[in-house]
């Protein structure tokens, strides 16, 4: 099978922000597993799974019905300012103005927080919940990327085997190392997801508008490239503010 | 009802965590449309203002938050 640009972007797009989400989630499924035992992080993320598949069984036939040309717009919309608002963060956090995302810090947290709650007697409600919603609030993002990326153009499949790649992967390093996931580099994966999504954005609005984009297989590309441009130029920008070299 | 409440937060926080910027990226889409429907500008005009405007909105709320 022979991947489109588009689909090539669509499938990079939601393995790289599936990466993200899902470590986030394993990081909180093994505070539970490690500080309230293996059933309540596998309850938990068993319910959370069910959750999402039934959201997912509930969208998908609406989304199915719905023409192409009436999806791009709100996808477009929406997707542009999810896109923009990692973004910003992302240039926010390279450039030393927020502090970079430590998985171990939060795992940390989250192992105090639960230790502090008692130890369970029969079933672990407190634990079964945080890793319950732990999974479902990630997982919705992962959803909603993939919807985000492939709805717009047909490429649910190709977004949603990117999407179980970055499961997978994560989910496998993690059964190996039972250690928080902080050698992924968050931050640079978000950069990188939050320019594609952006793009996505720009270029499923315009197409909603008729825009005749120049190269139309292409503009993807050039608009990635020149979202990136700029945001490496804010980062630049930003380290050189002496008030934020002071600061940092 | 917690767990309803953090998925309805997760919900607004991922398109209106800074309310600005969506603000600002819906009042580009608005200008965009209009020049696309409005004025006899070409196509191309209105891809250049999208691009170009998001990526003011973008610039302007990553130094509003880097002086708080």
């Amino acid at each position: 099978m022979v991947l489109s640009g588009a689909a090539l972007v669509a499938v990079t797009a939601a393995f790289l922000a599936s990466a993200v989400e899902i470590t986030e989630a394993y990081t909180i499924v093994l505070a539970v597993w490690l500080s309230r035992g293996w059933r309540a992080a596998i309850t938990g993320t068993i319910a959370a799974l069910v959750a999402l598949a039934a959201i997912v069984a509930a969208l998908g036939p609406v989304l199915d019905r719905v023409p192409l040309a009436a999806l791009q717009f709100p996808i477009g919309v929406l997707v542009l300012v999810f896109g923009l608002g990692w973004l910003r963060k992302a240039i926010l956090r390279a450039s030393g103005v927020l502090a970079l995302h430590d998985e171990d810090k939060i795992f940390a947290a989250e192992m105090a927080e639960l230790g502090g709650k008692g130890a369970a007697r029969g079933f672990d409600a407190a634990g079964t919940l945080t890793a319950f919603q732990g999974v479902l609030l990630e997982g919705l993002e992962v959803v909603f990327i993939v919807i985000a990326v492939g709805a717009g153009r047909g490429l649910l499949i190709p977004a949603s085997l990117g999407a179980a790649a970055a499961c997978l992967a994560v989910l496998g390093v993690g059964a190996l190392i039972h250690k928080p996931l902080s050698r992924v580099p968050e931050n640079t994966l978000k950069f990188a997801v939050g320019v594609m999504l952006s793009s996505f954005g720009v270029f499923w609005v315009g197409e909603a508008m008729s825009v005749p984009w120049p190269e139309t297989d292409f503009a993807l590309v050039y608009i990635a490239l020149a979202f990136m441009a700029v945001s490496l130029g804010l980062v630049q920008l930003l380290k050189r503010s002496p008030r934020i070299a002071s600061a940092s | 009802m917690n767990i309803l409440k953090s998925l309805l937060e997760e919900l607004a926080g991922m398109f209106a965590g800074d309310g600005m910027l969506t603000a600002g990226v819906g009042t580009i889409i608005i200008a965009a449309a209009a020049l696309r429907y409005l004025t006899p500008a070409p196509g191309i005009a209105t891809g250049a203002l999208l691009f170009f405007g998001c990526a003011l909105v973008l610039a302007l709320r990553v130094f509003a938050a880097a002086r708080k």
